[in-house]
């Protein structure tokens, strides 16, 4: 059985790149090869134009896989003590290191901790801390919100936010679309272990075919320009139009007419719709 | 000292810990209970004798319990320094978070080969010293070489095995069964047979006997033997760690 298949993907230094699936499209496997944890069948998989293993040996990747598993005696600050000696952080450096890896993940009052006693999500936490232990140019997100609450899923994104800069690249892998639209410049919806399409998240809303109108008054005004569109269960309307010029044209109309709109959004983003035509069996 | 070097001296420290708790408390716990005991019960026997332990036989009896004391040892040093020394971090998961860090995978294992074959080998020191304190001095030289000789062998085959499979314990006793058995009917064989052929491949460990008995008397023991031990168990080292260099740790 193949994993993945005819799957050819360059992502360049400075871009946030997503790969997006249903449950064993095989972006687990990807990442594998990727680390060099797995070795191709066929084809190559080169970073900087090194083979993974090389490249890693030599750099090393900031690395979240999605099976969080340390050995479960280790104490907290002592795993993260560990990981920093292998990531090549200078002796001197290991301890302010550590420090504010617990600081930045909120796990200062866990450190003590063995890590059988961590949370779910303090131990996700403590997997996000050992990723970004080194100012690493490559960083591999498997599923990192997992086990996160909606505060830290959030904080992930101002990490990453945090993370980007010209000659780095990241690469998060996640069934979360929206985390993935709103953290990536592209999207990759891969599934049976190929590659379905690419989705440039710029051109997302543009993309849209059907929105969702909030409004105060004039339901009847808006029903006129948009004969098809649908109450909603929570107040809000479902209209449609072919493009974003037909949207304004007929929502100008509308409001001329009396409409008053109080907000306006793409019913289902171009990712979501596109990621359920791709994966469509 | 190279930064390389240095980042490997700080990780051995951590290697060393969790050798000495997670691999070697066990082995050396159970065997100062059971030479504790056997002393103990010496002691009871001869109180009617007060200088039982300068005679020859307290002599005898100490080097018979340093024999029966590393029987114990050895072979639970060397199993549990090295079962699932690979595998279990394959089978857990723990090399993705090693293994994308800088780290060469076959140095990493290695240096945990190394420290826990010194430290069994210290262990098997500190008994035979512990013991001779106690009683009359013994071959606390003799008694490291023979644990190392056999870290040397069974705990390198033990590492082959680690690296090739997550049933690398199970490998190895079906092996060390099927190794005994047919050494057992080899000389039986008529001149010729096949198994002749596959009894030389399995692990020399005749040899080894050969060795640890001498050692164990004070006798000479041959190198030609010793050099065959080391020599098979250098190969199945080497084995796994072209292994580990060649094959995905994912697999």
């Amino acid at each position: 059985m193949r994993a993945v298949d005819d799957f050819s993907l360059e992502i360049a230094a400075g871009e946030v790149v997503g790969i997006a699936g249903p449950n064993g499209a095989g972006k687990t496997t990807l990442i594998a090869m990727l680390l060099g944890f797995l070795a191709p069948t066929d084809g190559d998989i080169t970073i900087a134009g090194l083979a993974p293993r090389a490249f890693v040996e030599r750099f090393g990747v900031g690395y979240l896989p999605e099976l969080m598993a340390l050995p479960t005696f280790w104490r907290a600050d002592d795993a993260l003590r560990r990981l920093a000696i292998l990531a090549g952080v200078p002796a001197a450096e290991h301890e302010g290191t550590v420090t504010r890896g617990f600081e930045r993940m909120g796990l200062d009052e866990h450190r003590r901790k063995r890590i059988k006693a961590l949370s779910k999500g303090n131990f996700q936490r403590l997997g996000l801390a050992q990723a970004l232990l080194c100012d690493n140019d490559v960083m591999v997100f498997d599923e990192p919100t997992h086990g996160l609450d909606p505060l830290w899923a959030n904080h992930f994104q101002d990490i990453v936010g945090e993370l980007r800069r010209p000659g780095r690249a990241i690469f998060i892998a996640s069934h979360n679309l929206d985390e993935l639209e709103r953290l990536c410049d592209r999207v990759v919806i891969i599934d049976q272990g190929r590659m379905q399409r690419v989705v440039n998240i710029g051109d997302a809303d543009v993309a849209a075919t059907a929105w969702v109108v909030r409004l105060t008054a004039g339901a009847d005004q808006l029903a006129a320009h948009f004969p098809s569109c649908e109450p909603l269960a929570d107040g809000s309307w479902l209209v449609r139009a072919i493009d974003l010029d037909a949207l304004n044209r007929a929502l100008g109309a509308a409001i001329a007419s009396g409409a008053r709109v109080t907000a306006v959004a793409p019913h289902e983003s171009s990712l979501e719709h596109q990621f359920r035509e791709a994966v469509r069996r | 000292m190279s930064a390389r070097s240095l980042r490997w001296m700080a990780y051995a420290r951590w290697q060393l810990l969790d050798a000495i708790w997670q691999r070697l408390a066990l082995p050396l716990g159970l065997t100062a209970l059971f030479t504790f005991a056997g002393f103990y019960s010496m002691n009871e026997m001869a109180s009617g004798r007060p200088d039982f332990w300068t005679t020859d036989d307290a002599g005898r009896f100490t080097r018979m319990m340093l024999r029966q004391a590393m029987s114990i040892y050895i072979p639970l040093a060397v199993l549990m320094g090295t079962n699932g020394i690979v595998a279990q971090d394959r089978q857990k998961g723990f090399f993705r978070f090693f293994f994308a860090k800088p780290v060469p995978v076959p140095d990493f294992y290695l240096s945990a080969y190394l420290i826990h074959a010194a430290l069994a080998t210290a262990g098997a020191a500190l008994i035979a010293a512990g013991i001779g304190w106690y009683s009359t001095p013994q071959p606390v030289l003799a008694t490291a070489m023979a644990c190392a000789l056999t870290f040397a062998l069974l705990g390198s085959l033990l590492f082959l095995l680690s690296t090739l499979t997550y049933q690398d314990g199970l490998a190895f006793v079906i092996g060390w069964m099927l190794t005994l058995t047919l050494r057992q009917v080899e000389p039986a064989l008529k001149d010729g047979h096949w198994l002749h052929a596959a009894v030389r491949v399995l692990p020399p460990t005749h040899r080894l006997d050969a060795v640890r008995d001498a050692l164990y008397a004070g006798q000479a023991w041959s190198a030609v033997d010793a050099w065959h031990v080391l020599g098979y168990g250098g190969a199945c080292l080497v084995l796994g760690l072209v292994t580990l260099r060649r094959l995905p740790l994912a697999r």
